[in-house]
């Protein structure tokens, strides 16, 4: 009796097929190589880097130049006290990640699709029993997983800590300003693989997805005087929600727009990359 | 009639602009070795692609095992293992790691079983020594093992194999010819590739491509014969006039072509009713008894000669 007689066969019917072993070969691309420490280190080092200059290094130096502060507020410039900085940190924590960390996440998706299609991986995997759509929600699934483990938890329940050894901190402000952020990450991850699977190069991918986060960024106001109320519809919006929310302040209605609309548009990413996929010649 | 593994009707794929595969009707037979030729640009790779649900035809229909390309690609695509032109895997991962990965999408378990697999595998393309190195250092003819060893992980009961010998030296193509034989025992083996000396050592059929439209298919043996009714070649000794008188006179015989070498006159006949010149032509050429006849048969081509024949 041979090996393969005893083999249990697979039967590979379904809307899922393949899933499970492509889900686990993703998920090894981050887990079993350098990638989960080298991005746990760099953004140790970006976002609790500047948790930590915010609350121990700058109210250091802000007692160090008392004379001179004093000397400035006396003369009517608008100064900080070390308190006043260390309560500012949360804020600047989510301001950097919200700008930073989607950088992060498109530069970590862009290459996912469509380099393995010109490399001939994907036609490789998808001559085996493997639906199309496994093959995307794998991808998703895993990168999503690394990002808001590696990216998110990690980073800002280190600061978390960080910030209540020395302030007071609105946790529930706090878990809601994670949550959204991990909202704004998973936007621009479903954006950058859409783009991955209907772009065929770096710049096509890069530029679409840095051109709709940068360039929403810096014209969100001008748009907003433009389009109005359309505007908080777009994730552009949802740092100024996150901004709101660590403070611990209810989100103004126009935001809440931003809240429903941002997963929306996500799950619209979604489905445009599967339905473009079917499509596509390998 | 013997079942047919593939079977394509009328199939064709037009890109942007370019006509790629026009009207493909071609038939493999269950258990066969099919040598599927053409120059670059044929559409073979097409074919192979549309085969495999790659790519989606623009008109005609396929299908394999019985069943639609297009409606039942993924149950097809469950007894089928391919080998692509530029075979192409995860480079971090090991020869191991590969096959194990695929043998997942086929096996559920158990798990020493599938590391069994894996193993013979490795053994079976010559892989073992190298199963631990990871693919990026592997070299072409080492890919090309090892995705010959991906494609018949799961016992496919047909493999798929885009220029299987491409990137190989002698010895890597005569060990993939073996590998060939040895699977033919359990599947069909449809092939594609530009070694005609290959497809004649160890292919049944050929279907030959030319510009995207077939020129031509079926058993070797019948390829190679002359297309323009038989040619036999005939070396005599003796004195050879009357006889050749009597053949020239003979109404299916429509030429004649004489040469002398070493003694030895040789003739090529041309006929067209092959049955007749079966049944007749020998016997009249012994009719008389100072001719000897040291050789005597259908003329035979190389399959080169054909294939250059057809797609010229």
């Amino acid at each position: 009796m041979t090996v393969t007689q005893k083999l249990q066969s697979k039967k590979s019917i379904g809307y899922l097929s393949g899933f499970g072993n492509l889900f686990a070969r993703e998920s090894r691309k981050w887990w079993r190589s350098r990638r989960w420490w080298m991005q746990s280190l760099l953004w140790l080092v970006i976002l609790n880097g500047i948790v930590v200059f915010g609350l121990f290094v700058m109210p250091t130096l802000v007692e160090e130049s008392g004379a001179e502060m004093q000397q400035a507020a006396e003369s009517g410039v608008q100064t900080m006290t070390a308190e006043q900085f260390q309560q500012d940190v949360p804020n600047l924590l989510f301001g950097l990640a919200t700008f930073f960390l989607p950088v992060g996440v498109i530069i970590l998706v862009q290459g996912q699709v469509y380099a393995e299609k010109q490399s001939g991986i994907t036609a490789w995997i998808l001559s085996k029993p493997v639906v199309r759509p496994a093959y995307l929600l794998a991808k998703f699934l895993a990168d999503w997983i690394g990002i808001v483990l590696v990216l998110v938890i990690l980073q800002m329940a280190t600061a978390y800590l960080l910030l209540t050894s020395v302030i007071e901190v609105n946790t529930v402000g706090y878990i809601t300003a994670v949550a959204l952020l991990i909202m704004l990450l998973l936007f621009y991850q479903s954006f950058t693989l859409m783009m991955s699977v209907m772009g065929n190069s770096t710049e096509i991918v890069l530029g679409a997805s840095m051109g709709l986060f940068l360039g929403g960024s810096l014209l969100k106001n001008p748009l907003a005087q433009i389009f109005g109320d359309a505007v908080f519809a777009t994730p552009w919006m949802l740092p100024d929600a996150i901004a709101l929310a660590v403070t611990g302040e209810p989100l103004p209605p126009q935001l809440q727009i931003t809240v429903v609309a941002v997963p929306a548009l996500t799950v619209a990413c979604l489905l445009l990359m599967i339905w473009q996929f079917h499509r596509q010649e390998l | 009639m013997p079942e047919m593994v593939i079977h394509t009707e009328k199939l064709s794929k037009h890109f942007k602009g370019v006509q790629a595969l026009t009207d493909l009707s071609m038939d493999v037979p269950a258990h066969s070795i099919v040598g599927f030729l053409g120059p670059n640009g044929a559409g073979k790779s097409t074919t192979i692609k549309l085969l495999l649900g790659l790519i989606h035809p623009s008109s005609g229909r396929a299908s394999i095992f019985g069943q639609d390309i297009t409606r039942h690609s993924l149950e097809i695509r469950q007894r089928v293992g391919y080998l692509a032109q530029q075979p192409k895997f995860d480079e971090a991962m090991t020869a191991r790691q590969t096959l194990r990965f695929v043998a997942k999408f086929f096996y559920s378990g158990p798990k020493q079983l599938i590391e069994a697999r894996v193993e013979e595998s490795l053994k079976l393309v010559g892989l073992d020594d190298k199963a631990d190195r990871v693919v990026r250092g592997f070299s072409g003819g080492e890919m090309q093992r090892l995705g010959i060893a991906q494609a018949q992980i799961n016992e496919p009961d047909l493999l798929i194999l885009d220029e299987p010998a491409a990137a190989l030296d002698p010895m890597g193509r005569r060990d993939v010819l073996n590998i060939m034989e040895r699977l033919r025992e359990r599947s069909t083996i449809f092939y594609s590739t530009h070694i005609l000396d290959d497809v004649q050592r160890v292919s049944d059929r050929v279907v030959i491509l030319n510009k995207g439209s077939l020129v031509a298919q079926g058993p070797i043996e019948s390829l190679l014969q002359s297309e323009e009714g038989a040619i036999y070649h005939v070396a005599l000794n003796g004195d050879v006039e009357t006889a050749q008188a009597r053949v020239k006179a003979l109404s299916w015989v429509n030429n004649l072509f004489v040469r002398n070498s070493n003694g030895v006159t040789h003739w090529q006949v041309g006929v067209t009713d092959t049955a007749a010149a079966e049944q007749l032509l020998l016997r009249t050429i012994m009719a008389d008894d100072d001719i000897q006849v040291l050789e005597y048969g259908p003329e035979t081509y190389e399959l080169e000669d054909v294939f250059m024949k057809v797609v010229q």
